[in-house]
């Protein structure tokens, strides 16, 4: 059998010593794929023994963050119920779960793109802020099981202030909306829900009548995340249109989710 | 002649630093074992095999030559396929020998997209671990930087192979189970990757690559 090189064995005990995934990609592919199956991808040994209150926060967070997460991606009130994504594509939206205008609610049904990596944080923005560290509960959690719950603090937090800012702007309220985004911001500038706040931000921009932010902001969102399935959001907000935006402007209407990157699901 | 890679002129800045990189960090050896309830009859839990298996699907993805930014999605949809299909999962091969099919075929389908994707972004250094401090994090970052540039020259089959050897260190026995091959199959892909792989890696090396 041919051997390898000295040197190529010496890079690939290199690479097999550090090329697996660490915390933050576990968490969000946890996070992911709690939105996308409608079902906690908890349940690890660790998580249980860590006590029933994380066990119990769990399925709380995960309801919170798919209702941010589709919140975001389609302007659906933060109430709609984890189960319609059991399903897959049969199910219709449901129309009372519904505050924003015309709801769309994603048709895929498939996996919700896991953001971060495509989407790293501004923290250009808020030099003077650095990140707040994470909970030693989540943190203590990811390591010991490897996996960690969906429900950790840090995510549940997220998922709430994405959730109050959502809330805000379809009361029309932008510039609430706007100070909880960036307090999202400054708080988990490299969250699992990072793309999703920076759509939102977009959208809140514009409902404060600030377009020349909301357009850099845009942009940036383009130039990272092209594939997003918030695209959509982003091509239907204040920036693209030839009107201003309207002051109390909430969510834009999303007619077609599927336009830009929302087939996902090949299989 | 065998020379270390700390003898090849321009990874002259490497020198010393691989010496103190051989105790391997926490964790990062473990390898944890494949789970055996595929085998066992017994009836498949989705976050049972999530848990277990997370690990080696996401590594496998990387080195099948998904890109860096798109490994989280890709590891998603593998266990979205997983979640739908695990009832059906009739247990005559072993599980993961189901799920890498699976990996292939999401790691496969990623490729072609990005083949045909216009750049977006600046090459990046592939994220170092945790719990690294910065220079070791570098020469981390570049002995991955350069495996996998030469993992891209492997065709799709080499590759697999190769990656399940080299990287998974799994015997040949093993690698032709798990990809439904046969023995005399695997060994002569793998001497054929390890050859490609060598003549990758030093023409990158000798192009002046860190």
């Amino acid at each position: 059998m041919t051997d390898l090189s000295h040197e190529a064995r010496e890079l690939l005990a290199l690479t097999r010593r550090v090329d697996g995934p660490n915390d933050g990609n576990r968490r969000r592919v946890t996070a992911a794929l709690s939105a996308s199956l409608g079902i906690s991808v908890a349940g690890t040994a660790s998580a249980a023994a860590a006590g029933s209150a994380s066990a119990v926060a769990s399925g709380v967070a995960a309801k919170v963050v798919i209702a941010a997460l589709i919140g975001a991606g389609a302007g659906i009130a933060v109430t709609v119920p984890a189960a319609m994504f059991v399903d897959r594509a049969e199910r219709p939206a449901p129309s009372s779960a519904v505050a924003g205008p015309a709801p769309s609610a994603p048709r895929h049904a498939g996996p919700v793109p896991v953001s971060n990596r495509s989407f790293p944080p501004e923290a250009k923005r808020e030099p003077e802020s650095p990140a707040v560290s994470e909970p030693s509960l989540a943190k203590s959690s990811a390591h010991a099981s490897g996996v960690p719950s969906v429900g950790t603090p840090e995510l549940a937090r997220e998922a709430e202030l994405l959730a109050g800012a959502q809330a805000e702007l379809g009361k029309g309220r932008p510039q609430r909306a706007l100070d909880l985004l960036n307090e999202h911001e400054r708080r988990h500038p490299a969250g699992a829900l990072a793309q999703e706040r920076a759509a939102a931000m977009v959208i809140a921009l514009c409902g404060a009548g600030q377009t020349e932010q909301a357009r850099a902001r845009a942009q940036e969102f383009l130039k990272r995340a092209p594939d997003s399935v918030l695209v959509p959001r982003i091509m239907s907000s204040c920036v693209f249109k030839k009107a201003p935006p309207s002051a109390s402007a909430s969510f834009p209407v999303v007619t077609d989710p599927s336009a830009a990157g929302h087939s996902r699901d090949r299989r | 002649m065998k020379r270390s890679v700390t003898e090849i002129g321009s990874t002259g800045h490497l020198r010393g630093v691989i010496s103190a990189l051989s105790k391997p960090p926490p964790d990062a050896e473990a390898g944890e074992e494949p789970s055996k309830a595929g085998q066992s009859g017994k009836r498949l839990d989705f976050a049972e095999v999530y848990r277990n298996e997370f690990d080696f699907v996401w590594r496998s993805l990387r080195r099948l030559g998904v890109d860096d930014r798109e490994v989280d999605d890709a590891a998603q949809e593998v266990f979205v396929v997983v979640h739908r299909r695990l009832a059906d999962f009739e247990q005559r091969s072993s599980l993961r020998s189901w799920l890498f099919s699976i990996v292939l075929r999401v790691a496969s389908q990623h490729r072609r997209t990005a083949r045909r994707r216009p750049e977006t972004a600046l090459e990046e250094e592939p994220e170092a671990p945790e719990g690294t401090d910065q220079e070791q994090a570098l020469v981390h970052a570049r002995a991955m930087r350069l495996v996998y540039a030469a993992l891209d020259a492997l065709d799709e089959d080499k590759r697999a192979v190769f990656m399940l050897a080299e990287l998974e260190q799994m015997t040949a026995p093993e690698i032709a189970e798990l990809l439904g091959l046969k023995l005399n199959t695997v060994y002569s892909r793998l001497r054929a990757a390890r050859r490609d792989f060598d003549v990758a890696l030093k023409s990158r090396l000798s192009d002046g690559e860190p």
